[in-house]
């Protein structure tokens, strides 16, 4: 299945970072990614990342300037 | 005396015959190259033991009587061919004493298969005898492919022992009694053939075998190692292989499952090997058929093989069963319908004409169900010898012989197109392909395995060992504060007629970032920089890094609303557009020591805004250890010392200005900064590069192609970075001839500013493309499929890139990152940025990487073009106009009128600013037809984007093409002359059907055998020789009337040797009738 087709169905996955992705629902999931529950077309997928990657910094920043502050 | 009664009798001639439908395109091919030996058949058998030589040379003579076709020669007559029938053999065993070594023998044979014949001087057929040192000899036979073909193989050397037996057994026999007569000869076929029962038979054949292929067959496009040449070439070569044992059992469990031959799971996996491989799902192969439908043909020695064509229509959704199926039910249905020749399907399909590949089908595959012939003759031991294919007659050809010990292949490729080690490449992915179809015939074709195992792995990590250690503290900051305090009083910038020390500019950078701090900038905090190209740009950039925020450029020359819009989206805490004097209340007060302000690796440095495909830009997020990685990669690749200064030419906005500001100051090197007016003017920067002593330079391919220009310096040793467009090899030519160390780099701003270098040593061939070379320190490039795994060195892909350099993302748009940020599917712990939980980006642009591992660019993916069914890379119709002389710089397009048919329109800039004369035919002389523009614009300069960069859009819209529409009458009395002949041959008749110039003579009706018959009477009517292969590039009339006319007019002596050797011929002929019973 290809990666452009309409038809392909993904994951919506994220990391330790918590930084989010989607990831083909046909492939196994690379390491240190996991999914999060939400799977669907593609666009759907990121409409829900749209809404809940609120904050992008990466987890490692937002504790070191969260302990900073 | 005696010797010319030979002679004559040897021209005797038993009955004369048309060609056969496949006779007559191998008698065309051979006009159109007479010096091509790639239908030659030849075979070499070694003889240890007793031999009788001759016994053997009889033994031949026998097979030419009984085998009337090897007394065969072929004459024109009538602007058509003639297979004319001698009444006795001509073949003669040639002897060779002399004692060749095993390394001799190869080469005579290699020779041999290189050696042309002419058909029309006797029948093409050679038999040499060779002795060998070791006292064994060997026979040599070759001939040409009409006389012959690969299943009259077997039939050859059984009649050939059959004689050699009986020549030994009686010394005194004829050898025209050695062998028994046959009752129907080849000349019987050939002529049943025109026969009106076998037209319709053909003609019906014909209708069905187009009712399954459809009309509009794409011509398969494989990626190749050079470019194609404009016409193809016949150089080949030869790669045997073996499938494993277990392999071959399944393949014969599959078929008898399935209840087909191995045929159909062969041809199965030979098309979905070229579809992965061209990234092509509808293309055609040519598969041969024995062709001996009727019984009585089949002790023939001759040509009879047909070809079958087989359209693969290969969806993304079809399974290794699902295709052998299909291709079982179009066997069964083309073994139905009978032969359809094709030449016939050509004359019917008319395909646009293409000298630079075979129409239709431009692979092959040839399964055989036996093991070589092998020829035993009594009291010797003949054992067959490999010869080797020097010659190719398509793109690729495999043949499979599936035998008792195994299943054995050949795959013979054009070795215009192929090194060996991409061949070797596809045998490879041949056999995972196969295999993995056997293992699981319900797999998907798109997801059998194109590499062995370890070959994938290969792939993804041999050319990835990339790993520089990073140390945290070791960012941009530290670096220049570490160079400002071993190097104070050295100048670290230029800028007009100012120079600011290391100890200055880190000073005055401090001062500004305490005034920074006090305002709230600080970690992810963005400053708006807004400043002319001086010393205080530099300063700014540099305090808002010491600051801890990250600075955005602005470009004041970018329309308003852009601007309104990047600050409204990226929200600084302030911008900074002048210098700190006239804001900063008691600057000059503020302490000049370094900051210290702790700093996060994951903090930004920099937010660009790009363009974005929707026409909103897009901020790309830069990191600091993003940014200290890039930096710490490029001085691997260049080694700046404190002795280099580096001319900063790229505007700000541009993120590659990045490294012209701050390579140098990290290094203790100096910049010369130019100003944007000197940035545009190239004798500017050549007086900065002389009066500063520059050392090294980056800018774009159009930056650099200015500068040549304008002056004739020369800059030995000048570090030449060149990146943002692809380097054409004519501008690397011309760079290095400057005597520059050129450097071409690679990268899109997602992933910091470069991902690859390549240093350009030389340029060997001006067509060639520059690679991008590799992946840089801390980078992975991987070359992937739509299904995200690895593609085989030589196939085209998808460039993704991962490592450290990744953007966070773009700000404030979390869908749009996550689209284009995934996964990382290859992680390894080997580079810092590249483990588990790493992510690739795609750039969008399509690459692919050479046998020698470094990777080239092909295109962004949405700049491929495609022209009537063709795809064309603009870069390589780019590549051969920028090789014509008169050419500057180009850029090729396509445009689609409204409502008409895409057209390839070129762009140039020219030496004296008009079309030269002669492109076209420089062009034509480089470039297939089908990717010869049809527009040529000629602009003063090429529109500029604020980067440097062509700006495709703003070119301008091409006028209609004036050629080929409308009707021009031929003009000069050349085109009225040919335009008769034209009619002649054409057979175009009646009123109102007056020929155009600009008429093409294949779209008229012309075929290649009109083509012979015109070419006749331009010989007889214009006293010219004009060879086939010229007229067939020459199609249209005004051009056929051009090439006639660049022949130039005979002169009188001309004239007199013309007239002599036309007496000569006519003499000959007389002579030869009165010698005729």
């Amino acid at each position: 299945m290809s990666w452009d087709s309409p038809d392909t169905r993904f994951h919506v996955v994220v990391n330790e970072e918590e930084q989010y992705s989607i990831w083909p629902d046909h492939k196994p999931v690379p390491a240190g990614w996991r999914t999060v529950g939400v799977s669907g077309p593609r666009e759907d997928c990121l409409a829900h990342i749209e809404r809940v990657w609120t904050d992008m910094r990466p987890l490692s920043l937002r504790r070191a300037l969260g302990e900073a502050a | 005396m005696l010797v010319s009664l030979n002679r004559v009798s040897l021209d005797q001639v038993e009955r004369s015959a048309p060609l056969s439908l496949a006779q007559e395109r191998l008698w065309l091919l051979h006009r159109l190259d007479p010096g091509d030996a790639a239908y030659n058949l030849t075979r070499a058998f070694r003889l240890a033991g007793a031999l009788e030589a001759a016994a053997l040379e009889r033994a031949l003579e026998a097979l030419a009587w009984r085998h009337s076709i090897l007394r065969t020669r072929f004459a024109e007559r009538d602007g058509g061919p003639v297979q004319l029938v001698l009444s006795r053999p001509a073949v003669r065993l040639e002897w060779e004493v002399g004692d060749l070594d095993e390394a001799g023998l190869a080469g005579r044979i290699r020779a041999e298969t290189q050696r042309p014949f002419d058909l029309a001087a006797g029948p093409p057929l050679r038999a040499t005898l060779l002795t060998l040192a070791g006292g064994d000899a060997v026979l040599l036979l070759a001939m040409h492919h009409i006389l012959s073909d690969g299943p009259s193989n077997p039939i050859l050397a059984r009649d050939l022992l059959a004689a050699y037996g009986a020549a030994v057994a009686d010394e005194e026999a004829d050898p025209a009694t050695l062998l028994p007569p046959l009752a129907l000869h080849y000349a019987d076929h050939a002529l049943e053939q025109r026969g009106a029962a076998a037209q319709a038979r053909i003609d019906r054949a014909v209708e069905r075998a187009l009712a399954r292929l459809g009309t509009d067959v794409p011509a398969m496009e494989l990626p190749t190692d050079r470019p194609r040449p404009a016409v193809r070439g016949n150089g080949g070569a030869r790669l045997e292989f073996a499938l494993p044992a277990d392999m071959a059992a399944a393949l014969r469990a599959f078929s008898r499952a399935e209840g087909c031959t191995p045929f159909v799971p062969l041809l199965a996996a030979w098309q979905a090997l070229l579809g992965r491989w061209s990234g092509q799902g509808d293309f055609a192969v040519g598969v041969p058929d024995a062709g001996r439908a009727d019984e009585a043909l089949e002790p023939l020695v001759g040509f009879f093989v047909e070809t079958q064509v087989f359209r693969a229509r290969l969806a993304p959704d079809l399974t290794g069963r699902a295709l052998c199926r299909r291709l079982r039910g179009e066997m069964l249905a083309a073994l139905n319908d009978g032969a359809a020749p094709v030449e016939r399907l050509l004359e019917r399909l008319d395909p646009v004409r293409d000298g630079s590949r075979t129409p239709l089908f431009q692979t092959l595959l040839n399964v055989r169900m036996e093991a070589p012939a092998v020829v035993r003759l009594p009291g010797l031991t003949v054992t067959a010898l490999p010869v080797p294919e020097t010659t190719a007659k398509l793109d690729l050809a495999l043949d499979v012989a599936v035998g008792e010990a195994g299943v054995v292949c050949a795959l013979d490729y054009a070795t215009d197109l192929f090194d060996t080690a991409t061949a070797e490449r596809m045998a490879v992915g041949f056999r995972a392909l196969l295999g993995g179809m056997m293992a699981d015939p319900e797999r998907l074709l798109a997801d059998l395995p194109l590499m062995a195992a370890a070959e994938r792995a290969d792939e993804v990590t041999r050319w990835n060992r990339t790993a520089l250690p990073l140390n945290p503290a070791e960012d941009l900051v530290a670096m220049v504060e570490r160079k400002a305090a071993e190097l104070p009083d050295c100048v670290a910038l230029v800028a007009g007629n100012a120079a600011l020390t290391y100890g200055a500019l880190n000073a005055r950078a401090n001062r500004l970032a305490r005034w920074l701090a006090e305002r709230g900038v600080g970690p992810d905090r963005l400053v708006a920089v807004a400043l002319p190209r001086g010393a205080d740009l530099v300063v700014s950039l540099l305090a808002i890094q010491k600051a801890g925020g990250a600075y955005l450029p602005l470009d004041p020359d970018q329309p308003a609303a852009r601007n309104a819009h990047i600050l409204a989206h990226a929200a600084p805490v302030l911008p900074l557009d002048a210098p700190p004097e006239e804001f900063a209340v008691g600057f000059e007060a503020l302490p000049d020591g370094n900051l210290g302000r702790p700093a996060h690796p994951r903090q930004l440095a920099y937010t660009l805004y790009t363009s974005g495909s929707t026409g909103v830009p897009k901020g790309v997020q830069i990191d600091r250890q993003a940014f200290a990685s890039f930096l710490h990669a490029m001085q691997k690749q260049i080694g700046l010392t404190a002795d280099d200064r580096l001319l900063a030419v790229t505007t700000l906005g541009f993120d590659i200005a990045g490294l012209e500001l701050f390579l140098p100051l990290a290094t203790g090197a100096r910049v010369v900064l130019a100003t944007r007016e000197e940035a545009r003017d190239p004798q500017a920067l050549a007086g900065l590069i002389e009066r500063h002593g520059v050392t090294a330079m980056q800018a774009t391919p159009a930056t650099w192609r200015m500068l040549l220009e304008a002056t004739a310096a020369h800059w030995t040793g000048l570090r030449a970075l060149c990146g943002g467009e692809a380097l054409g090899a004519e501008l690397a030519r011309r760079l290095l001839e400057r005597g520059v160390r050129l450097l071409n780099v690679y990268g899109p701003t997602e992933t910091t500013v470069w991902s690859a270098a390549w240093p350009v040593e030389g340029v060997a061939d001006v067509e060639a493309t520059i690679p991008i070379g590799h992946a840089i320190a801390n980078n992975r490039l991987h070359i992937l499929d739509g299904r995200l795994e690895p593609v085989p060195p030589g196939v085209v892909g998808d460039l993704w890139i991962g490592g450290i350099g990744l953007a966070r993302g773009y700000g404030g748009q979390p869908g749009l990152t996550a689209a284009s940020f995934l996964p990382n599917p290859f992680p390894d712990d080997e580079a810092p940025g590249c483990g588990a939980g790493s992510r690739l980006y795609r750039t969008g642009d399509r690459a692919r990487r050479r046998n020698d591992g470094a990777i080239e660019f092909l295109s962004r993916r949405d700049h491929q073009m495609k022209i009537r069914g063709f795809r064309i890379e603009a870069g390589e119709v780019e590549a051969a106009l920028d090789s014509h002389p008169q050419v500057r710089q180009s850029v090729v397009t396509a445009h689609v009128p409204a409502g008409g048919e895409a057209l390839l329109c070129a762009y140039l800039v020219t030496a004296d600013g008009s079309e030269p004369a002669d492109l076209q035919a420089h062009l034509a002389a480089r470039l297939p037809a089908y990717m010869l523009p049809s527009v040529c614009v000629v602009l003063d300069r090429l529109p500029l984007n604020a980067n440097g960069k062509v700006d495709r859009k703003a070119l301008p819209t091409p006028d209609a093409p004036a050629r080929s529409t409308g009707f021009e009458p031929p003009a000069t009395d050349t085109e009225i002359r040919l335009a008769v002949l034209w009619d002649e041959v054409l057979e175009r008749r009646g009123p109102g059907l007056t020929l155009g110039a600009t008429d093409d003579f294949f779209r008229l009706g012309g075929h290649s055998l009109r083509l012979v018959r015109l070419q006749t009477r331009i010989r007889s009517g214009f006293g010219h020789d004009l060879p086939l292969a010229d007229l067939f590039r020459a199609p249209t009339l005004r051009a056929m009337a051009a090439l006639i006319d660049a022949q130039g007019v005979r002169d009188e002596a001309d004239d007199l040797a013309f007239m002599a050797g036309l007496l000569a011929d006519v003499e000959k002929d007389n002579a030869g009738q009165a010698g005729a019973p």
